[in-house]
């Protein structure tokens, strides 16, 4: 970007185009106030708070709205700027009921720190106390509309970070209102408690339930590390006071990859299932029961060596590569077994035999693109899947895709349509014809000469012959008219994003994820080595343990007579009990007590989420790593530790 | 109808639809006006009648056509007649069962019903410009109409001998500039679109008209909306790129919408809209986008926001439209006036359209006239015309007599401009430099009756309820100005709140985000600019000057009366028949009832409520039926005195000023001594106001009750020097000795014998002194003392009394009355006439040479000033000229004294505590003020009294009043019946008669019966229970 020359404060600054005044002073150091500006959002100059003289301009104008030019001469910080700054405060004082000493915020506010620097001892104006409620209706929000000063920042974070459009202003004037849906209390809105309006508000109007009265950002230490839970790979900064998590939130936000999600910010932080405090073996009586560490090393170790060769191991993915690694280690050569997966290996399995079909052996995993693709995106094809619930932070991307930009978004989904009215086309084929859609689709954009001609191969043309749009309509229940639509809206989009997901991957079928693979190549751009299609790995380490060659190979369930389970801090899921039933001996190693644990034969305590440190792999491929942010109870073992004793057992080590 | 598909098809077609028109002008056509004023006022039941009318009688050479409104709106419904020859007549206030007589009189009879008629060439119609609203004679529905006047030629003509530049640059040359408010120049605003990169421009018409009693836009948008398509499509042409318009009409306007869909209906249908317009390659479509109902939808942004189907929020310029716009792509709005202007423009050239208005404003402007002014309405006049000639010379002036104040122009985002600039020319720069704006202009007339903080209050409540609410400034701001104000208008401000008014504003307008907010402080800083002493009557005095604010008094009249009278209370009195009470109750406020009941200029009448409904209560006349009744018993009602002070206070001059301050302070227990000039007390009352209006019986009945607290007057006593008084021992000395003096006219001959002062003559007359009257009088002035001189002068024998003034009758100072009784004597009036010279012979008059006046620019107090008509001299004969042109103080005795003297002779004093430079030295009334009123004077004594009282006892002085404690009278608390409330007209006092009266100076008014005065009484409507209750 061209660098540029400004005079602020008769000083010559430089600045890059495309900044904004307030972003070159920041650049540069020169402190402007602000309210209403967050890095993250666009500035819309509600505030005033930031108004700088400009030469030429008649008013004040706001350095955070305000294009940088090159050769501007701005002032930052005349007598009468600062006096209006003063006035702008006591308003906002006088508008609503600022009363810092009972307030969650206090210390941590920006209005606040803004009142200090201006020495606001005293109020000129009169008070208007109007009488504002506290919407408290949401489970881990609520917005006390006495401590709001409508900068409009939970407003853009809703629309911008979390793309949902929960939030506005109601009403008009000096009746204006943050309302959630227009009229509705938030916990009966379409909020999705992402919490990005929380992260937002400067003052103490919105605030987490859970965080209350826990400490000041100052009694905190930050400690930067990963989210556990899904593929997305967020990053997040938790504060934790006195060993215990306060509050956690995005290190930013951003319009590209957005901010955390419910799960994120808030779940994580109110785990409320009981800890696994010490081992379990299940006695005579057929009761878990209390034992050293000791005792239920040896009760393995004697299983393993009963069920040799019929005993395996399977691993959640959301816990650290090196955790992984070392329990894949201890499997193969102290256990000496090869029947060890992940908990959700097969759905690697699909994407990764697709990927092999659709490029003949010749490309990796990395074919596949980055979410940051979706903001770009003009058109999203959501193939079985719904990321709203498993990956909210691309279902925002989704939206934000839709209501920023307009991009079209083809749902295909044999079940149901998560996007609803934010869709704009549902493709339901029948039961296993998504196969015949995906080839249809390939055919009607081929004849429509959608496609580039180098990409279609002879080959390929040829095999798409027998894909008429009339057959196709007739297996697939689809009308020919939305085929042709979805046709259209992909093969015309000059930033088309496939995303697909759990639904598509349980058909467990290559060829689908090959077709759709397919589909992406002939339309991308021929200059990039990626497809624009993006998979929705379920868990936060599922890539990783790919990389490590973990998943993938699958157990064969008949051989099976023990099983190791590792689990992160996932609870018993149906899928992980069908797992275990009907073996003889279930190890279970968690951190958290649960169905699962309940029906083991041992139960090993291990370390949770925040106690736990390791590397991370983002299903975009991105390497994170994770930081221990709790320390451990005496005595915990980390799960390398379980892993060695058991292998020492067993006479490895 | 196939759609035209080139200019020669256009041009076919007009001649066709020129020929149907024909067809009608041979006949007698009937135009009904359906504006939306006409049909609220039954214009549509109008139509009705005539069309059964006319079918009735089959009546085959009338026609009955449909036209938009006209801007007669305060006598709508109108209906123009117009017989073969273009012979119009226009009728107005028109009903239904006024047509079988118009329809057998005129359209059969051919003679027009004149007494319904407005006169063509009537002044309001006479001195406007039609341009913009030329088509309003045409049915809106019918495009061909528009046609047959030229409509779709300047397209045609754009679009085949115009290149896109050619347009913008005539359309620079007309110097159009936007019509919406601020007057950004039109041909600019194109440029920067059409020079804007992009493939895909837009165009919006701006009809979101939304400042309160501002209405000219929906009359073109319901009149003419074909001239705002054509001037759309035309700047589609010139911007380029441009396929697809939008008008965002707010949803209030539902005929406007509905004209302005049916015109783009009939547009499309004719090939003027739409694909290959004209059969050219030019393409442009229009929609409407209704408003749903926000103020600031009219500023660009916001109004952008909501075509988008955003929230309507305005947002951060730059990036301004003309880059970034609708959509996000660059776009030009003007308002509906603008893209209707832009056809003619085209058509008849730029300089046709510049031949009008002023160097930087061209062209004419619609403009909304309403508030309070005679005739309300639409006007269109060239930009730059005087605001007062809207105003008086097409709005009619004020009604009811009342004297204008100022006008708000541009609503609550413009300000006020007051009286003394009514030559200001109505043009963008100029209306901006007295800190107003054009807005779309909306002019709101105010008289006396407007408060300006409540004015202030009223706009500031509007712009507040209206503030999207975005930025801080606007929405917090406005609010908390408003309670500034809230708490001035309830007597409760200080002049530290004026101050935060003023940052508070000052900030507003420069650190808000959108024009909304940057203009919302114009009301309160445009009223503290031109109206501040209001703001300090209200905080300092705790007076509402205008009788507004309610929580400063319990009743208007009470709260105008300069001391605080409390009529309610007496009137009521008079009501209940406790006359005793009442003077009682007056006597405790006024020591001079029976003279306030004559001769007073009676404030609390023009505030009075009922005058609302019909007429006033006569307050004063109930007075004087109090005080005589009072008097015939030999009430005195004397209040009682405290015990005898040390203190001795000398007044110098014993007309109502000095003896109201006696009163006052005697009641106290002070020693008060008035000086007295003359050998009689009372002033101007006794020896200015002749016998015949205040009988000196009366008068000298009321200062002996002065005399009889205590109080000695010293006749025949000048005054030489204040500091020996206090030499004397007077500890304080209250200077009340009037303006006594005449001015000179300085014109040649004044010092001829027989020339003399009206205020000695008057004096000389009244003090039964033996005076010359001459035969044939001439008097020179028009106020009350020329008036007075004129009756004496009759009264004493002069057989030809004329009086020569150099304003209008209606600029005369004289009470209202005694211009009428003036007529009814036989004393010849001349108006518009200023005396030149005095004629003598031998040292004698012999007559007068007068020229005549004309009127031109008017004057700081809002009159016309008048101005010699040259060559127009001529004499009138006369062997007496009594000048009457003005009084001032003599304040020659002050001198050495060192008291500063003021402009006019006066002295100067605290106009609050009436305290001068000197220690322990006040001074009221005339002199302090110049010539003022008889209620004024008294009221000034007692804020002496109350001065010098705190004075005396050593304490600060202070701007309000403190009054002497009385004994409560009882007062009703009923309010009026129903029935007492109906309209009713005022009873009027019996008058000897004329011949009676001119020959004699016996007392012209007679008093109410007590029968009469109790119903006059029982017209009050009580105010003062209703503001408690």
């Amino acid at each position: 970007m061209k660098e540029i020359t400004l005079t602020i404060n008769d000083k010559q600054v430089k600045g890059k185009e495309g900044d904004t005044v307030l972003g070159v002073c920041q650049a540069n150091g020169i402190d402007v106030p602000t309210l209403c500006h967050l890095d993250g959002l666009t500035d819309v100059g509600a505030c005033r708070i930031c108004v700088v003289d400009v030469e030429k301009e008649r008013r004040p104008v706001p350095a955070c709205a305000y294009p940088a030019r090159d050769g501007l001469v701005v002032k930052t910080n005349t007598p009468k700027l600062e006096k209006y700054r003063r006035l702008l405060l006591e308003l906002i004082f006088t508008e609503r009921n600022h009363f810092c000493m009972f307030c969650e915020i206090s210390g941590d506010c920006e209005l606040q720190k803004l009142a200090y620097r201006y020495q606001m001892d005293n109020v000129r104006y009169p008070y208007t106390f109007p009488s504002k409620s506290v919407d408290s209706s949401n489970e881990y929000l609520a917005i006390d509309h006495n401590r709001c000063i409508l900068c409009g920042r939970c407003v853009r974070a809703c629309a911008e970070v979390a793309g949902i459009n929960t939030l506005d202003f109601g009403k008009r004037g000096w009746k204006t209102m943050v309302a959630a849906d227009i009229t509705e209390p938030l916990g009966d809105s379409s909020c999705i408690s992402c919490g990005a309006c929380l992260q937002a508000c400067p003052t103490g109007a919105i605030f987490c339930k859970q965080s209350i009265y826990k400490g000041r950002t100052a009694d905190c230490q930050k400690i930067s590390t990963v989210c556990p839970i899904c593929g997305v790979g967020c990053e997040l900064d938790v504060l934790v006071r006195d060993n215990n998590v306060v509050m956690i939130k995005a290190p930013k936000l951003t319009q590209t990859r957005g901010s955390l999600c419910k799960m994120g910010r808030f779940e994580l932080l109110s785990q409320t299932s009981a800890r696994v405090t010490s081992p379990l073996v299940r006695n005579k009586q057929g009761k878990l029961e209390e034992c050293s560490m000791d005792t239920a090393i040896e009760t393995i170790a004697n299983k393993v060596r009963e069920f040799k060769g019929s005993f395996g191991g399977v691993a959640s993915t959301r816990v650290p590569e090196e955790t992984l690694s070392q329990f894949n280690k201890m499997m193969h050569d102290a256990i000496s077994t090869e029947y060890v997966d992940t908990l959700d290996g097969m759905s690697y399995r699909v994407i990764s035999e697709g990927i092999k079909q659709f490029s003949n052996n010749g490309k990796k995993m990395d074919i596949e693109s980055p979410v940051e693709e979706i903001s770009e995106a003009d058109c999203i094809v959501v193939v079985g899947a719904d990321p709203l619930k498993t990956h909210p932070v691309v279902g925002s991307l989704i939206r934000k895709a839709r209501s920023l930009k307009g991009a079209e978004l083809i749902v295909i989904d044999s079940a149901k349509d998560p996007f609803a009215t934010w869709s704009s086309l549902w493709l339901k084929p029948k039961a296993g014809s998504e196969g015949t859609l995906f080839n249809g689709l390939i055919k009607i954009m081929a004849d429509k000469g959608l496609v580039s001609r180098e990409k279609l191969s002879a080959e390929l043309a040829k095999s798409l012959n027998k894909y008429d749009v009339d057959k196709v309509s007739k297996a697939t229940g689809i009308g020919k008219e939305d085929l042709e639509s979805a046709a259209n809206q992909y093969g015309k989009a000059k930033h088309g994003v496939i995303i697909y997901g759990e639904g598509l991957l349980q058909k467990n079928d290559p060829k689908l994820v090959a077709s759709l693979l397919t589909l992406a190549s002939l339309t991308g751009d021929p200059s990039k080595d990626k497809l624009r299609v993006i998979s929705l790995k379920p868990n936060s380490n599922s890539r990783g343990a790919w990389e490590l060659g973990l998943a993938g190979k699958g157990l064969p369930q008949a051989k099976l007579k023990g099983l190791y389970v590792l689990l992160g801090d996932e609870q018993g899921s149906d899928e992980i009990l069908s797992l275990i039933k009907g073996l003889d001996f279930v190890v279970v190693q968690a951190g958290y007590q649960s169905a699962v644990t309940a029906a083991a034969d041992v139960v090993l305590p291990c370390p949770i989420w925040a106690e736990r440190e390791g590397k991370f792999v983002s299903m975009d491929g991105r390497i994170l790593k994770s930081r221990q942010v709790l320390q451990p109870k005496n005595g915990l073992l980390e799960d390398r530790e379980i892993f060695a004793k058991l292998s020492k057992k067993l006479g490895k080590s | 109808m196939k759609p035209l598909s080139s200019a020669k098809e256009l041009a076919n077609l007009r001649e066709q639809a020129q020929k149907k028109l024909a067809e009608n002008e041979k006949k007698i056509q009937v135009k009904v006006h359906l504006g939306t004023c006409g049909i609220s006022g039954g214009a549509n039941k109008v139509l009705d009648a005539f069309t059964r009318e006319v079918e009735g009688r089959r009546l085959s050479d009338v026609v009955i056509l449909k036209a938009a409104c006209i801007g007669l709106c305060g006598i709508e419904p109108v209906v123009t007649v117009i017989q073969p020859g273009n012979v119009k007549t226009l009728y107005v206030n028109l009903t239904a069962d006024k047509v079988a007589r118009i329809v057998a009189d005129h359209l059969v009879g051919g003679k027009p019903v004149q007494e319904w008629t407005l006169p063509l060439d009537a002044q309001r119609l006479k001195l406007q410009e039609i341009r913009v609203m030329h088509n309003q004679d045409l049915n809106p529905m019918n495009i061909e109409e528009y046609i047959a006047r030229g409509g779709y030629q300047a397209i045609a003509k754009a679009l085949t001998e115009m290149k896109p530049d050619d347009v913008i640059e005539e359309i620079r040359k007309a110097g159009l500039r936007g019509r919406g408010g601020a007057g950004f120049p039109t041909a600019t605003k194109w440029g920067f679109v059409r020079s804007a990169p992009g493939d895909e421009k837009f165009i919006v018409c701006n009809g979101d008209e939304g400042d309160p009693g501002a209405y000219m836009n929906r009359a073109v948008l319901e009149g003419n909306p074909h001239s705002i398509l054509e001037g759309m499509a035309i700047g589609a042409y010139a911007i380029g790129n441009v396929r697809q318009g939008y008008a965002y009409v707010r949803a209030e306007y539902p005929l406007a919408i509905e004209t302005l869909n049916h015109a783009i209906a009939e547009a499309k249908k004719y090939g003027l809209m739409g694909k290959n317009i004209l059969g050219t390659s030019f393409e442009f479509s229009l929609d409407i986008f209704p408003g749903a109902g926000a103020f600031v939808c009219g500023e660009e942004t916001a109004l952008l926001g909501s075509i988008e189907g955003r929230r309507g929020n305005p947002r951060q310029r730059p990036p301004f439209p003309a880059n970034k716009g609708l959509f996000g792509k660059p776009t030009t709005i003007n308002n509906v006036e603008t893209w209707s202007d832009v056809p003619a423009i085209i058509l008849n050239g730029a300089n046709w359209f510049a031949e009008v208005g002023t160097a930087n404003s061209k062209g004419t402007k619609t403009l909304c006239l309403v508030g309070k002014i005679n005739n309300p309405g639409l006007v269109e006049v060239p930009l730059g015309t005087p605001l007062g000639k809207i105003v008086f010379d097409i709005g009619g002036g004020i009604p009811n007599g009342k004297k204008y104040k100022a006008v708000q122009i541009g609503g609550p985002s413009g300000g006020v401009i007051p009286i003394e600039h009514l030559n200001t020319p109505v043009d963008y720069e100029s209306v901006t430099a007295l800190g107003a704006i054009m807005g779309s202009g909306g002019l709101v007339v105010m008289d006396e009756d407007s408060c300006m903080v409540n004015i202030a209050n009223y706009f500031l409540e509007f712009t507040r309820d209206e503030s999207c609410g975005k930025c801080t400034p606007c929405r917090a701001g406005i609010p908390e100005m408003r309670q500034l104000l809230t708490k001035i208008s309830r007597g409760e401000g200080t002049m530290q709140d004026i101050a935060l008014l003023e940052e508070m504003g000052e900030m507003i307008a420069s650190a808000s985000l959108c024009g909304l907010g940057q203009t919302s402080p114009n009301p309160v800083l445009s009223t503290l600019r031109h109206f501040r002493s209001e703001y300090e009557a209200h905080i300092i005095d705790k007076k509402c000057p205008a009788g507004v604010c309610q929580a400063l008094f319990k009743a208007a009249c009470q709260h105008t009366c300069p001391v605080g009278l409390d009529v309610p209370g007496y009137v009521s009195l008079i009501k209940e028949g406790k006359f005793v009470e009442a003077y009682c109750l007056i006597k405790q406020r006024n020591p001079f009832p029976s003279i306030c009941g004559r001769v007073c200029h009676h404030p609390c009448e023009g505030k009075c409520r009922r005058g609302q409904i019909e007429e006033p209560v006569a307050i004063r006349d109930l007075k004087r039926f109090a005080a005589d009744y009072a008097f015939e018993l030999g009430v005195e009602c004397l209040p009682p005195v405290a015990q005898k002070k040390k203190e001795r206070v000398a007044i110098i001059g014993a007309g109502p000023a000095g003896l109201s301050a006696a009163y006052d302070l005697a009641q106290d227990g002070y020693q008060v001594t008035i000086f007295e000039a003359q050998p009689v007390a009372g002033g101007m009352l006794a020896w200015a106001i002749p016998e015949y209006r205040l009988p000196k019986s009366i008068l000298q009945k009321e200062v002996d009750a002065v005399e009889k607290l205590g109080v000695q007057i010293k006749l025949n006593s000048p005054v030489n020097d204040i500091d020996s008084l206090l030499k004397d021992g007077y500890q304080a000395v209250f200077i009340a000795t009037g303006a006594p003096k005449g001015e000179k006219m300085g014109i040649p001959g004044e010092d001829l014998d027989g020339v003399c002062d009206a205020i000695d003559f008057l004096r000389e007359a009244n003090l039964g002194r033996e005076v010359k009257v001459g035969k044939k009088v001439a008097v020179v002035g028009g106020g009350n003392s020329a008036v007075d001189a004129a009756r004496v002068a009759l009264r004493k024998g002069a057989q030809q009394v004329t009086i020569v003034y150099r304003r209008e009758k209606q600029d005369m100072p004289a009470l209202k009355d005694e211009i009428t009784a003036v007529e009814e004597e036989g004393i010849d009036l001349q108006f518009l006439v200023a005396p030149t010279k005095v004629i003598g012979q031998n040292g004698k008059v012999s007559g007068i040479e007068c020229v005549k006046m004309q009127l031109g620019a008017f004057d700081k107090s809002g009159r016309k000033t008048p101005s010699p008509i040259e060559g127009s001299q001529y004499v009138i004969n006369a062997d007496m000229v009594i000048k009457a042109i003005g009084q001032r103080p003599d304040p020659s005795f002050i001198k050495d004294s060192g008291i500063k003297t003021g402009g006019g002779g006066t002295v100067s004093a605290d106009r609050r505590t009436l305290a001068t430079d000197r220690k322990g030295v006040f001074a009221g009334g005339d002199v302090q003020t110049g010539p003022q009123t008889v209620i004024e004077a008294i009221a000034a004594g007692q804020r002496a009294a109350s001065s010098i009282k705190r004075f005396l006892q050593g304490k600060e002085l202070q701007p309000l009043v403190e009054r002497n404690g009385h004994k409560p009278i009882a007062i009703s608390s009923l309010l009026p019946t129903e029935e007492q409330t109906h309209e009713r007209a005022r009873i009027r006092v019996a008058e000897i008669p004329v011949t009676e009266r001119k020959s004699s100076f016996k007392e012209v008014a007679l008093p109410y019966s007590a029968k009469e005065a109790i119903e006059e009484a029982s017209r009050c409507l009580r105010c003062d229970l209703q503001a408690e209750g």
